[in-house]
């Protein structure tokens, strides 16, 4: 294939061409004739914010380890792209070696977000496939997806072979070495298994969910009345795969030319949250917790920085300043990092003292900003939503944060909570301004407190999978209720409205029929849906019509206790009497402890196979 | 290692841009070899201040979408350096597509790189159906006019300014893949860069045009 030429008249005409060309320092390159399996791993988003994807380089680092495999790189090309590739009749490519999707063995997309979706779509089309399972070619690619969108596989199901449920390290191997096997049995040649041989082999391996195996049967009213397999052997329920231990994380990491989201060498020190915050998908999803151990993050630390050359690293988890070592971490890292000129930055932090004396630690020359999220405004609603913040405790971050030169604290909330009332609202506001008196008298006018408010989706697989999304009046009514309340010198309010609201509650809580949307939507020109300037509200409102469906069922009505969900065939190992026992707690408005101060019985230790491991499970 | 050191020593390097980073622009570059000195572990001098920066210097900016086989970088070191060690160093950590090829000592005191103004040369393949003379024609018709103007944006302005005078030369180099290769001398400095695509536009060769590689730099 001569791309190359033709690529330089397309490429000098988008914007951020570096998004497209690929060569990065750490890329790997492997020979493409003499590597048998051949996998491409795609991320439905631009570059920039694609290659900021720790999981996908996880996986890209795995699988390149293996002598037998390569693994290249795919992003969803911008509206300007895509125009250009189609005009001249290009395909979407690889970034490491510029193959067509269609040259590859396996499709692996990953789904972080519902509002890419679409760009899913866009992927196997412009790859050279229809974004159809049913409608594929017996010689295009196996297609596979994985990340935290495949907890509710249902909305793609249509789209995809298989998911991957729950962390890929192990699974994605062992299902790659299955294909592989199968491939050299003749799978790939004249007169092999059909690729439906191979699914159902696949779905014998744990956390691999094959849709075609299993049937949803609904009720008259619309709603779902259960999910069933319709082939011998395989699961009722599909378990999600966890890595007793934490492997050693990947350190060859690839070094962007371009500028991207998270421009810096990402290490993963902890995975999962104990502090059970009922609105938190990653809460229940991602449990157990499992840490690395100082010596481990130090040493990863240490060849990441050389073989990267990055002037920032950033320590990934769910909530920093849980990290039973992390003082200990920190301090490491920071004598090391000093002498080099490199920066390290500590995101998630609790709010408390202890988080600011920690990036006191870390902070040696330029005290740019602080961030916590406390997520509610009275302390009702934070017991409500088990937010472990008290207005104290805040009041001391915040003390403790501009009494030691920092001029600026950034605060997230969210609004449209379940049992949120005006009164909760209001007191984000008596909030924020205590904390700005807080910043005053020690910074003066230099105190700066910037308060940026989400609207609450309720989410699949945690407590509030059972709860509508706030109306609209409702939300318009309690937005002038804080713009009033922050009106206030020093204060920065951020509200972000995408109008994409409920067409993320729709999606995320979505049944197997919500893929024909998702379709229809494509076709129509839906793409990029979580950026204004790409987001097209007509396509969808279309592609509902045209389903005869309706994003309110969805997004708006609330589940009762015993209806069938789209995901109860996904087993996240957390039970959903725990998650409906949260539930209830959140009515009375009643905390639940951090699981590290005693086991509160989510189920996930009995659930899933963690002897051995570095799990902090009892 | 320490930030406050003071710089010892200044070595020139001569680098080639090839394709694979034809799309990266001067920016992305600067990050390239901030990035590169760090995986070679070399020790550079950083700027005093609040916020201190690596001393990195790079010339003339390239412009995106060009390669170029004449780069120049300099770098500021705390200790001195072998250069030819310093050459191996950093080509075993650059990507593929970068590669010093020549590195020379500077007095510390010489004028900073981006300061200086040079005269800049590119080459590029472009479509002529018909004789190299009439391609030389029209190259040579374009020098004799007196001005050419062209339109330019500058913070989200649209404004006028004249071309001709930033370019020195054109001719035709000879034949490559079936097509004409074009040279062109421009002028790159504080008082004007002239910018090979506007070059091409400006003579009808743009869209055939490819290849576009910068040839030369000669400072001063
Ligand atoms: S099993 Fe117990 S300790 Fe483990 S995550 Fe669940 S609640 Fe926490």
């Amino acid at each position: 294939m001569s791309i190359v030429s033709d690529l330089e008249v397309i490429l000098r005409d988008v914007e951020k061409p570096g998004r497209y060309t690929g060569g990065e320092w750490n890329s790997v390159v492997k020979d493409w004739e003499s590597t048998p399996v051949k996998v491409a791993l795609a991320y439905p988003g631009t570059y920039e914010i694609g290659m900021s994807n720790l999981g996908l380089m996880i996986l890209y680092d795995i699988l390149n380890r293996q002598p037998d495999i390569l693994c290249e790189r795919v992003y969803a090309p911008w509206l300007d792209m895509e125009e250009g590739l189609r005009r001249a009749g290009l395909p979407l490519y690889s970034l490491e070696t510029r193959h067509a999707l269609t040259d590859f063995d396996i499709v692996g997309i990953s789904l972080p977000y519902e509002l890419n979706y679409t760009n899913a779509l866009t992927i196997l089309s412009l790859g050279g496939m229809s974004p159809l399972a049913a409608e594929r070619r017996p010689e295009d690619p196996l297609v596979i997806a994985g990340g935290s969108g495949a907890y509710n596989p249902e909305p793609m199901a249509a789209f995809f072979d298989l998911f991957v449920i729950g962390e890929g390290e192990e699974a994605l191997l062992e299902l790659v070495r299955l294909y592989a096997e199968w491939k050299r049995g003749g799978g790939a040649a004249s007169g092999r298994p059909p690729k439906a041989d191979f699914l159902r082999q696949a779905a014998r391996i744990g956390g691999i969910y094959v849709p075609a195996l299993y049937a949803a049967e609904y009720h008259a009213d619309g709603r779902l009345a259960r999910t069933v397999p319709i082939a011998p052997d395989v699961p009722a329920r599909v378990v999600k795969r966890v890595v007793p231990a934490l492997p050693p994380p990947p350190t060859r990491l690839i070094v962007p030319y371009i500028e991207t989201v998270h421009d810096r060498a990402m290490l993963e020190i902890q995975r999962g949250c104990t502090q059970g915050c009922r609105f938190c998908q990653a809460s229940t999803i991602y449990r157990p917790v499992r840490e690395r151990t100082v010596d481990e993050i130090v040493r990863a630390a240490d060849e990441m920085l050389l073989a990267t050359g990055h002037e920032e690293i950033s320590l990934v988890s769910l909530s920093s300043s849980d990290h039973s070592q992390i003082e200990h971490v920190v301090r490491a890292l920071a004598e090391r990092c000093a002498p080099l000129g490199v920066s390290i930055s500590l995101p998630s932090l609790r709010a408390d003292a202890f988080s600011v004396r920690l990036a006191e630690m870390v902070q040696t020359t330029r005290k740019t900003g602080l961030t916590f999220a406390p997520e509610a405004g009275s302390q009702r609603l934070r017991d409500a939503i088990n937010k472990k913040v008290s207005e104290e405790d805040l009041l001391r971050t915040a003390e403790a944060a501009f009494g030691t030169g920092w001029n600026r604290i950034k605060l997230y909330f969210m609004v449209g909570q379940p049992t949120e009332t005006d009164e909760d609202v209001e007191a984000i506001g008596d909030l924020v301004r205590k904390v700005v008196a807080v910043g005053r008298r020690h910074r003066g006018g230099r105190a700066e407190v910037s308060v940026s408010v989400a609207t609450f989706v309720p989410k699949p697989h945690t407590p509030f999978q059972w709860e509508a999304l706030v109306d609209d009046e409702t939300l318009r009514r309690r937005l002038d209720i804080l713009r009033r309340g922050l009106r206030v010198k020093g204060v920065q309010f951020s509200w972000h409205d995408p109008g994409t609201t409920l067409l993320e509650a729709a999606l995320s809580r979505g049944d197997r029929r919500v893929g024909a949307v998702i379709y229809r939507a494509w076709q129509l020109g839906a793409r990029f849906d979580a950026w204004g300037d790409a987001y097209r509200p007509e396509a969808w409102e279309q592609a509902w019509r045209d389903a005869g469906l309706s994003p309110e069922f969805y997004g708006r009505r609330p589940r009762d206790r015993d209806e069938a969900l789209p995901w109860d065939h996904i087993d996240i190992g957390v039970r959903k009497e725990f998650l409906w026992r949260e539930r209830e707690r959140c009515r009375a408005a009643t905390p639940t402890p951090d699981c590290r101060e005693g086991c509160v019985g989510c189920g996930v230790n009995a659930a899933l196979p963690l002897a051995g491991g570095t799990a902090l499970c009892p | 290692m320490s930030l406050d050191a003071p710089a010892v020593q200044r070595l020139r390097l001569d680098y080639a841009k090839g394709e694979p980073l034809r799309f990266v622009s001067h920016l992305d570059m600067m990050r390239l070899w901030e990035r590169a000195c760090r995986r070679a572990r070399l020790p550079i001098a950083h700027t005093q201040g609040f916020n201190p920066r690596p001393r990195i210097a790079l010339a003339c900016p390239l412009p995106t979408g060009v390669t170029s086989r004449a780069e120049k970088v300099d770098l500021f070191l705390t200790t001195r350096m072998d250069p030819r060690e310093t050459l191996r160093r950093l080509n075993a950590v650059l990507p593929t597509g970068v590669e010093v090829f020549g590195v020379a000592e500077v007095a510390l005191t010489e004028p900073a790189l981006m300061s200086l103004p040079a005269t800049v040369e590119y080459q590029a393949r472009v479509e002529w159906d018909g004789p190299a003379a009439d391609l030389e024609a029209r190259l040579r018709a374009w020098l004799a006019q007196d001005s050419v103007m062209r339109q330019r944006e500058r913070k989200g302005r649209a404004g006028e300014y004249d071309l001709r005078p930033l370019v020195e030369h054109l001719w035709v180099v000879g034949q490559s893949e079936g097509r004409f290769v074009v040279g062109m001398r421009v002028k790159s400095g504080p008082q004007g860069t002239g910018r090979p695509d506007e070059v091409l536009k400006s003579l009808g060769l743009w869209d055939s045009a490819r290849g576009l590689e910068r040839t030369a730099v000669m400072l001063g």
